[in-house]
């Protein structure tokens, strides 16, 4: 699902929107800093501050995230099922240095921690090109 | 129901941001598109994103009378973010006067996007037209900028 | 089908080209000890194939072993070099800590949406690198498992490395690591070695200095004691006077002069100014002394150093030299005075071979470890101190002589030989001259002449 195309979306270059569903049909549109690549077909986001957001995707597993390239931007809409939470391995490891690194800057990286790493399948790509 | 303004909301609306709106689709999965420009109209309290072609299709499809809509802006580099939730109003093909409006707007994002590294050409291939403007009914507001406890309802 | 055979050429001429980089990483910066031209060479390299134009090389801080130390940096206009890193801080600090690699597409982004988060407006903490970073790269440069340091690519692009970028730069840091660690050890070493031969030419030095001061201090209360000694002396009459000093200095002097140069002294006693003397100074310094001692016990050093000045002190005597002082590892000595010679340079030259034959056989004995000599001989005029005084147990010597003869002996550490002369002694001698080499004429340390120096073994 996830072509060699998509993956420099995957870097967090460009901020990414996030759109998830409450009980009563609410959209909830937010940002997040990147979408994670785990594989060809699993992404993650990191679980820092989004509280509307991660209650509806406890609620209905459901998320659809928009992902830009940065050099050309053309973006893809991923269309996300929550499968997972993870606290540890090397993905949540690579996801916490980077956490780490920048929050280590503004000398909070007590406070600024890594909870978790959500891992989603993807159902769904659609591209858009902007020329 | 004429929803006012404060400040942080206006600081957000003035600042170079990136937009998306949506909805929900049939099977419960939220659909969005990318709005390049955008306005507040405080008389109606409604809020406009000016989407462009490629992107717009796949919203439209889904909105109707009782679709509840979300449009979402984010300042592109302190990241204060404003979220208006309701209901659909109405959309339209964006004239050439709202499309110059538009433009300036995300030209603001064009001149931050280059100070990230981003080139100038990149931008010059943006094609906008022709564009759609989907307008939306404003109930709530709410502070989406990252934060411990973010989003608190505003007003 | 084209589209196909496209792609895996295109495949091929990059795995081409990685072996290319790793070829000449191994050729430019693995087979050099030099840091300089391992930065310089890690720096062209990475310019060079991958256009990466900022680029710091940061090393683990010798001095405080938690923080990084920009070490060289290229296309930052030689700005940030000294500037640390706190490990476990930024990019940089974090790589430092987890000792892997980290890619990070939009810092200043994410930097950006951690601010807002917790509500700062300024960084905490200043690190070095572009004041606007989009992408970085940070690779820890390990020795096996062990950090040496990091080396960073920064970008003002967004997005600018990709997962290739970081595969190669993974091999890359493993090669750059062992040879930084491999150069930073032999710098390390060498700048130990040239503090240690300061800190011996200083000890010399410094010796000298005291010995000096030391005998000055002695003089004041010496002149008072003579003065007594001299009232007592003429109490009991001349020749009680005369035996009493010759009784007191061949104790005193006993082991340092010969009986003759003894009964000289006696006889000139009257002599009460300073005089001025033609001498030959000696200066004898056994090398890597201190090194030899540290791993010695105590009994086995005071040994040696009974057996090695016994002989000193007997060969110079037999030449007719007066022992001035001991110096630590070595021996200063005068031929010439307080006895006037005619040949005391013959006589110096002569003491210097013997010494080092000597000290040959006593180590083909077993009797003393190996150990090499140095020793130095100049010739020239000095003004020699006022024997009458029985309680000393040196002359103070003054004059250029003594200096110049003092900088012969420590050239040679510089020409690794053992008995060096100036030219002034050499033109004198028969014995050793033909087989002598000349060294050109030499600048010494506080001498304002050239010098030139033979070398006769």
């Amino acid at each position: 699902m996830l072509t060699e195309e998509i993956v420099p979306s995957l870097q967090g270059a460009i901020p990414s929107a996030l759109a998830t569903v409450d009980d009563k049909g609410v959209p909830n549109i937010s940002y997040i800093s990147q979408v994670f690549y785990v594989d060809d077909n699993h992404v993650a986001l990191s679980n820092q501050f989004f509280n509307k957001s991660m209650r509806n995707i406890k609620t209905n597993g459901i998320a659809t995230v928009n992902i830009v390239r940065p050099d050309n931007l053309n973006s893809w809409y991923l269309s996300l099922q929550y499968t997972e939470t993870r606290t540890e391995g090397e993905l949540y490891e690579n996801m916490k240095m980077q956490l780490e690194a920048i929050a280590s800057m503004t000398g909070m990286e007590d406070v600024f921690r890594l909870k978790a790493a959500e891992i989603f399948e993807v159902k769904k790509v659609e591209e858009v090109l902007i020329s | 129901m004429a929803v006012k303004l404060n400040s942080f909301v206006r600081e957000v609306l003035d600042s170079p941001c990136f937009g998306f709106v949506g909805t929900v689709d049939e099977s419960s999965q939220p659909v969005m598109t990318r709005g390049f420009g955008f306005k507040y109209d405080e008389a109606l309290a409604t809020f406009t994103m000016y989407t462009f072609h490629k992107d717009f299709q796949r919203l439209i499809d889904h909105l109707s009378e009782v679709a509840k809509v979300s449009a979402t802006i984010t300042n592109a580099t302190d990241f204060k973010t404003v979220q208006f939730k309701g209901t659909y109003r109405n959309h339209y093909k964006t004239p050439d006067n709202e499309m110059i409006y538009a433009e300036k707007c995300n030209s603001k994002q064009a001149e931050i996007m280059k100070m990230f590294g981003l080139s100038n050409e990149v931008f010059a291939n943006w094609k906008y037209s022709p564009s759609v403007a989907i307008v939306m009914n404003v109930h709530e507001m709410f502070d989406q900028t990252p934060k411990i406890n973010t989003g608190n309802k505003i007003n | 089908m084209e589209e196909a055979s496209d792609k895996l050429l295109e495949v091929i001429e990059q795995q081409k080209n990685v072996v290319k980089i790793i070829r000449e990483v191994s050729s430019k910066v693995n087979t050099s000890l030099d840091l300089n031209v391992i930065f310089k060479s890690t720096f062209e390299l990475l310019d060079r194939y991958f256009l990466f134009n900022h680029i710091m090389i940061l090393l683990i801080d010798d001095v405080a072993p938690d923080q990084l130390v920009v070490a060289s940096s290229h296309g930052y206009d030689g700005k940030g070099i000294g500037a640390t890193v706190p490990i476990g801080k930024g990019v940089i600090g974090i790589v430092a800590k987890n000792k892997k690699l980290l890619r990070m597409s939009n810092v200043q982004q994410n930097l950006n949406y951690v601010k807002t988060a917790l509500k700062q407006d300024q960084n905490s903490i200043e690190l070095p690198g572009i004041s606007y970073c989009a992408s970085q790269l940070a690779v820890p440069l390990l020795n096996h498992k062990d950090l040496v340091g990091v080396i960073s690519i920064e970008s003002p692009t967004i997005g600018l490395f990709d997962k290739k970028d970081e595969d190669l730069l993974q091999m890359i840091g493993v090669q750059i690591g062992i040879a930084i660690n491999n150069a930073h050890q032999f710098n390390i070493i060498e700048a130990t070695n040239v503090q240690l031969q300061d800190l011996n030419e200083n000890l010399e030095l410094k010796v000298v200095e005291r010995t000096e001061k030391l005998a000055s201090q002695k003089k004041q209360i010496e002149d008072q004691h003579s003065l007594l000694e001299k009232q007592h002396c003429s109490l009991e009459g001349e020749q009680l006077k005369t035996r009493k000093m010759l009784d007191k200095i061949e104790t005193l002097f006993g082991q340092q002069v010969s009986k003759e140069v003894a009964k000289e002294l006696v006889t000139n006693e009257g002599e009460s100014q300073s005089k001025a003397y033609d001498v030959t100074v000696m200066f004898l310094d056994i090398r890597d002394f201190t090194v030899f001692a540290d791993s010695k016990a105590p009994e086995e050093v005071a040994s040696f150093q009974n057996i090695v000045f016994g002989e000193l002190l007997n060969i110079v005597r037999k030449h007719k030299g007066i022992t001035n002082q001991i110096l630590g590892d070595g021996i200063m000595a005068v031929f010439g005075a307080p006895v006037k010679s005619d040949t005391h340079i013959q006589n110096a030259v002569a003491a210097g071979f013997s010494i080092l034959a000597k000290i040959e056989e006593l180590v083909s004995e077993g009797k003393i470890p190996p150990i090499r000599l140095g020793i130095g001989l100049h010739t020239g005029k000095v003004i020699g101190g006022n024997i009458g005084n029985v309680f000393r147990k040196q002359y103070s010597l003054t004059g250029s002589t003594v200096i110049i003869a003092s900088r012969i002996e420590q050239l040679n550490k510089v020409y690794k030989s053992q008995f060096l002369v100036s030219a002034q002694v050499h033109q004198e001698i028969e014995c050793g001259k033909n087989e002598a080499i000349a060294l050109g004429e030499v600048e010494l340390k506080g001498i304002g002449q050239p010098v030139g120096i033979y070398k006769l073994a």
